[in-house]
Protein backbone atom coordinates (compact mmCIF):
# COMPACT_ATOMS: atom_id res chain seq x y z
CA UNK A 1 0.00 0.00 0.00
CA UNK A 2 1.27 3.50 -0.35
CA UNK A 3 2.93 5.31 2.04
CA UNK A 4 0.00 7.73 3.07
CA UNK A 5 2.15 9.46 5.09
CA UNK A 6 3.83 12.50 3.35
CA UNK A 7 3.72 15.14 5.73
CA UNK A 8 1.46 17.50 3.56
CA UNK A 9 -0.92 17.51 6.04
CA UNK A 10 -0.98 16.20 9.74
CA UNK A 11 -0.12 12.62 9.11
CA UNK A 12 -3.34 11.99 11.41
CA UNK A 13 -5.83 13.04 8.95
CA UNK A 14 -4.27 10.75 6.35
CA UNK A 15 -3.68 8.05 8.70
CA UNK A 16 -7.54 8.17 9.29
CA UNK A 17 -8.16 8.20 6.34
CA UNK A 18 -6.12 5.77 5.43
CA UNK A 19 -7.63 2.93 8.04
CA UNK A 20 -10.81 3.74 6.81
CA UNK A 21 -10.23 2.87 3.01
CA UNK A 22 -7.94 -0.03 4.43
CA UNK A 23 -11.18 -1.56 5.83
CA UNK A 24 -13.90 -1.04 3.33
CA UNK A 25 -12.23 -0.35 -0.38
CA UNK A 26 -12.80 -3.40 -1.66
CA UNK A 27 -16.77 -3.71 -0.16
CA UNK A 28 -17.24 0.00 -1.59
CA UNK A 29 -15.59 -1.44 -5.39
CA UNK A 30 -17.60 -4.11 -5.32
CA UNK A 31 -20.82 -2.34 -4.80
CA UNK A 32 -19.94 0.60 -7.42
CA UNK A 33 -18.98 -2.41 -9.60
CA UNK A 34 -21.76 -4.05 -9.35
CA UNK A 35 -23.70 -0.96 -10.72
CA UNK A 36 -21.58 0.25 -12.95
CA UNK A 37 -20.17 -2.33 -14.88
CA UNK A 38 -16.98 -0.39 -15.49
CA UNK A 39 -13.89 -0.01 -12.97
CA UNK A 40 -12.78 3.62 -14.05
CA UNK A 41 -16.52 4.81 -12.78
CA UNK A 42 -16.41 2.00 -9.58
CA UNK A 43 -13.02 4.06 -9.13
CA UNK A 44 -14.51 7.19 -8.97
CA UNK A 45 -17.52 6.15 -6.85
CA UNK A 46 -14.58 5.14 -4.15
CA UNK A 47 -13.16 8.17 -4.08
CA UNK A 48 -16.78 10.39 -4.09
CA UNK A 49 -17.32 7.69 -1.23
CA UNK A 50 -14.19 8.28 1.03
CA UNK A 51 -14.44 12.14 0.76
CA UNK A 52 -17.93 12.19 1.85
CA UNK A 53 -16.95 9.76 4.56
CA UNK A 54 -13.78 11.85 5.34
CA UNK A 55 -16.53 14.76 6.18
CA UNK A 56 -17.75 13.09 8.38
CA UNK A 57 -15.01 10.83 10.39
CA UNK A 58 -15.70 12.13 13.81
CA UNK A 59 -19.77 11.36 13.08
CA UNK A 60 -18.62 7.81 12.40
CA UNK A 61 -17.20 6.64 15.73
CA UNK A 62 -19.78 3.65 15.98
CA UNK A 63 -17.42 1.49 13.78
CA UNK A 64 -20.60 -0.78 13.39
CA UNK A 65 -22.64 1.85 11.73
CA UNK A 66 -19.44 2.67 9.27
CA UNK A 67 -20.55 -0.34 6.88
CA UNK A 68 -23.97 0.10 6.04
CA UNK A 69 -23.37 3.87 5.94
CA UNK A 70 -20.01 3.93 3.57
CA UNK A 71 -21.91 1.65 0.98
CA UNK A 72 -25.08 3.15 1.15
CA UNK A 73 -22.99 6.22 -0.21
CA UNK A 74 -21.67 4.21 -2.70
CA UNK A 75 -24.64 2.55 -3.81
CA UNK A 76 -26.11 6.17 -3.81
CA UNK A 77 -23.24 7.69 -6.18
CA UNK A 78 -23.02 4.73 -8.03
CA UNK A 79 -27.20 4.70 -9.36
CA UNK A 80 -26.77 8.55 -9.79
CA UNK A 81 -24.36 7.91 -12.09
CA UNK A 82 -26.11 5.48 -13.52
CA UNK A 83 -29.07 8.11 -14.16
CA UNK A 84 -26.62 10.69 -15.27
CA UNK A 85 -25.51 8.37 -18.22
CA UNK A 86 -27.64 5.88 -20.10
CA UNK A 87 -24.63 4.65 -21.44
CA UNK A 88 -23.73 2.11 -18.67
CA UNK A 89 -22.66 -0.93 -20.28
CA UNK A 90 -25.10 -3.71 -18.88
CA UNK A 91 -24.54 -6.82 -21.00
CA UNK A 92 -23.14 -9.20 -18.76
CA UNK A 93 -21.60 -11.04 -22.16
CA UNK A 94 -19.23 -8.07 -22.27
CA UNK A 95 -18.63 -7.83 -18.51
CA UNK A 96 -14.26 -8.01 -18.22
CA UNK A 97 -12.91 -11.17 -16.02
CA UNK A 98 -13.76 -9.70 -12.49
CA UNK A 99 -12.10 -13.22 -10.87
CA UNK A 100 -8.43 -12.91 -12.31
CA UNK A 101 -6.47 -14.74 -9.61
CA UNK A 102 -2.68 -15.34 -9.30
CA UNK A 103 -2.15 -18.21 -11.24
CA UNK A 104 -1.66 -21.45 -9.35
CA UNK A 105 -1.90 -24.97 -8.71
CA UNK A 106 -5.01 -26.80 -10.65
CA UNK A 107 -7.05 -26.27 -7.63
CA UNK A 108 -6.96 -22.52 -7.94
CA UNK A 109 -7.62 -22.77 -11.60
CA UNK A 110 -11.02 -24.44 -10.75
CA UNK A 111 -11.69 -22.19 -8.08
CA UNK A 112 -11.29 -19.23 -10.55
CA UNK A 113 -13.73 -20.93 -12.97
CA UNK A 114 -15.99 -21.05 -10.04
CA UNK A 115 -15.52 -17.89 -9.50
CA UNK A 116 -16.00 -16.51 -12.78
CA UNK A 117 -19.13 -18.30 -13.19
CA UNK A 118 -20.32 -17.02 -9.72
CA UNK A 119 -19.61 -13.46 -10.63
CA UNK A 120 -21.18 -13.72 -13.87
CA UNK A 121 -24.25 -15.12 -12.78
CA UNK A 122 -24.87 -12.59 -10.24
CA UNK A 123 -23.92 -10.41 -13.25
CA UNK A 124 -27.10 -11.53 -14.87
CA UNK A 125 -29.57 -10.88 -11.70
CA UNK A 126 -32.14 -8.13 -12.11
CA UNK A 127 -30.91 -4.80 -10.64
CA UNK A 128 -32.61 -4.76 -7.68
CA UNK A 129 -31.91 -8.16 -6.54
CA UNK A 130 -28.67 -8.36 -7.72
CA UNK A 131 -27.70 -5.39 -5.53
CA UNK A 132 -29.48 -6.66 -2.23
CA UNK A 133 -26.93 -10.48 -3.12
CA UNK A 134 -24.69 -8.95 -3.20
CA UNK A 135 -25.04 -6.76 0.00
CA UNK A 136 -26.72 -9.80 2.05
CA UNK A 137 -24.34 -12.37 0.64
CA UNK A 138 -21.28 -11.12 -0.58
CA UNK A 139 -20.69 -8.26 2.25
CA UNK A 140 -22.35 -9.72 4.74
CA UNK A 141 -24.63 -7.29 6.29
CA UNK A 142 -27.60 -7.98 8.34
CA UNK A 143 -31.08 -7.73 6.45
CA UNK A 144 -31.81 -4.93 8.26
CA UNK A 145 -28.54 -3.10 7.10
CA UNK A 146 -29.63 -4.33 3.45
CA UNK A 147 -32.85 -3.36 3.90
CA UNK A 148 -31.24 0.89 5.01
CA UNK A 149 -28.41 0.80 2.07
CA UNK A 150 -31.24 0.27 -0.19
CA UNK A 151 -33.78 2.51 1.19
CA UNK A 152 -36.39 0.08 1.40
CA UNK A 153 -38.03 -1.77 3.93
CA UNK A 154 -37.18 -5.19 5.70
CA UNK A 155 -39.88 -7.28 3.99
CA UNK A 156 -38.91 -5.99 0.13
CA UNK A 157 -35.01 -6.43 1.17
CA UNK A 158 -35.83 -9.89 2.20
CA UNK A 159 -38.24 -10.59 -1.14
CA UNK A 160 -35.10 -9.24 -3.32
CA UNK A 161 -32.52 -11.65 -1.24
CA UNK A 162 -34.84 -14.45 -1.89
CA UNK A 163 -35.46 -13.84 -5.80
CA UNK A 164 -31.84 -13.39 -6.58
CA UNK A 165 -30.40 -16.43 -4.49
CA UNK A 166 -33.28 -18.26 -6.47
CA UNK A 167 -32.38 -17.04 -9.40
CA UNK A 168 -28.46 -17.76 -8.98
CA UNK A 169 -29.66 -21.41 -7.73
CA UNK A 170 -30.97 -21.59 -11.28
CA UNK A 171 -28.19 -19.91 -13.09
CA UNK A 172 -25.58 -22.00 -11.08
CA UNK A 173 -27.35 -24.97 -11.45
CA UNK A 174 -27.81 -25.23 -14.94
CA UNK A 175 -24.03 -24.19 -14.89
CA UNK A 176 -23.14 -27.11 -12.68
CA UNK A 177 -21.00 -24.61 -10.80
CA UNK A 178 -22.72 -26.19 -7.43
CA UNK A 179 -21.72 -29.49 -5.82
CA UNK B 1 -47.38 -27.07 5.25
CA UNK B 2 -47.03 -27.66 1.43
CA UNK B 3 -43.75 -27.45 -0.17
CA UNK B 4 -45.05 -23.95 -2.01
CA UNK B 5 -45.47 -22.50 1.27
CA UNK B 6 -41.66 -23.72 2.51
CA UNK B 7 -40.29 -22.02 -0.29
CA UNK B 8 -41.96 -18.61 0.09
CA UNK B 9 -40.80 -19.16 3.49
CA UNK B 10 -36.94 -20.01 2.62
CA UNK B 11 -35.38 -16.80 3.08
CA UNK B 12 -37.11 -16.29 6.54
CA UNK B 13 -36.00 -19.66 7.97
CA UNK B 14 -32.62 -19.14 7.11
CA UNK B 15 -32.56 -15.68 8.65
CA UNK B 16 -34.01 -17.13 11.29
CA UNK B 17 -36.68 -14.94 11.55
CA UNK B 18 -39.67 -17.45 11.44
CA UNK B 19 -42.22 -17.47 14.54
CA UNK B 20 -42.04 -20.47 16.27
CA UNK B 21 -45.15 -22.29 14.96
CA UNK B 22 -44.31 -21.77 11.38
CA UNK B 23 -40.64 -22.83 11.55
CA UNK B 24 -41.64 -26.53 13.18
CA UNK B 25 -44.30 -26.75 10.56
CA UNK B 26 -41.99 -25.92 7.98
CA UNK B 27 -38.76 -28.02 9.83
CA UNK B 28 -41.60 -31.29 9.99
CA UNK B 29 -41.89 -30.74 6.00
CA UNK B 30 -38.51 -30.62 5.20
CA UNK B 31 -37.69 -33.47 6.85
CA UNK B 32 -40.35 -35.44 4.91
CA UNK B 33 -39.77 -34.04 1.83
CA UNK B 34 -36.61 -34.23 -0.31
CA UNK B 35 -37.19 -32.31 -3.17
CA UNK B 36 -37.21 -28.91 -0.36
CA UNK B 37 -34.79 -30.55 1.25
CA UNK B 38 -32.49 -30.17 -1.46
CA UNK B 39 -33.63 -26.69 -2.65
CA UNK B 40 -32.65 -25.71 0.97
CA UNK B 41 -29.09 -26.98 0.57
CA UNK B 42 -29.09 -25.58 -2.79
CA UNK B 43 -29.66 -22.02 -1.92
CA UNK B 44 -27.54 -22.71 1.19
CA UNK B 45 -24.50 -23.76 -1.34
CA UNK B 46 -25.44 -20.76 -3.26
CA UNK B 47 -25.09 -18.03 -0.63
CA UNK B 48 -21.54 -19.35 0.67
CA UNK B 49 -20.64 -19.42 -3.54
CA UNK B 50 -21.79 -15.57 -3.53
CA UNK B 51 -19.91 -15.00 -0.45
CA UNK B 52 -16.52 -16.94 -1.36
CA UNK B 53 -16.55 -15.94 -4.91
CA UNK B 54 -18.98 -12.97 -5.41
CA UNK B 55 -16.12 -9.89 -4.78
CA UNK B 56 -14.92 -8.08 -7.88
CA UNK B 57 -10.99 -8.45 -7.27
CA UNK B 58 -8.72 -6.20 -6.58
CA UNK B 59 -5.00 -5.81 -6.63
CA UNK B 60 -2.59 -4.45 -4.08
CA UNK B 61 -1.47 -1.73 -6.64
CA UNK B 62 -5.42 -1.20 -7.44
CA UNK B 63 -6.08 -0.35 -3.80
CA UNK B 64 -2.45 1.76 -4.02
CA UNK B 65 -3.53 3.64 -6.65
CA UNK B 66 -7.05 4.40 -5.51
CA UNK B 67 -6.16 5.46 -2.05
CA UNK B 68 -3.38 8.11 -3.64
CA UNK B 69 -5.48 9.49 -5.56
CA UNK B 70 -8.16 9.64 -2.60
CA UNK B 71 -5.14 11.28 -0.06
CA UNK B 72 -4.41 13.94 -2.99
CA UNK B 73 -7.86 14.63 -3.32
CA UNK B 74 -8.38 15.02 0.73
CA UNK B 75 -5.26 17.18 0.24
CA UNK B 76 -7.25 18.92 -1.97
CA UNK B 77 -10.21 19.25 0.10
CA UNK B 78 -8.53 20.62 3.21
CA UNK B 79 -6.40 23.43 1.39
CA UNK B 80 -9.60 25.07 0.08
Amino acid sequence: MANAVDGRFAPSIHLRVESLFVVHVDAVFNVAYRVLWNRSDAEDVVQATFLKAFTRLDQLADVSRVRPWILQVAYRESISIVRQRRDVPIDPATFPDTAALEPGPVDLLVAADIAKEVSHAIGRLDPNERMAVVLRDVEQLSMREVATVLGVGLSAAKMRVHRGRQSLRHMLEALEVRG
Amino acid sequence: MRCTEVAERLTDLMEGDLPEPEEAEALEHLASCPSCEAVLADTREVVELARDHGRVSLTDADRSAMLSSLLGAVDESEAR
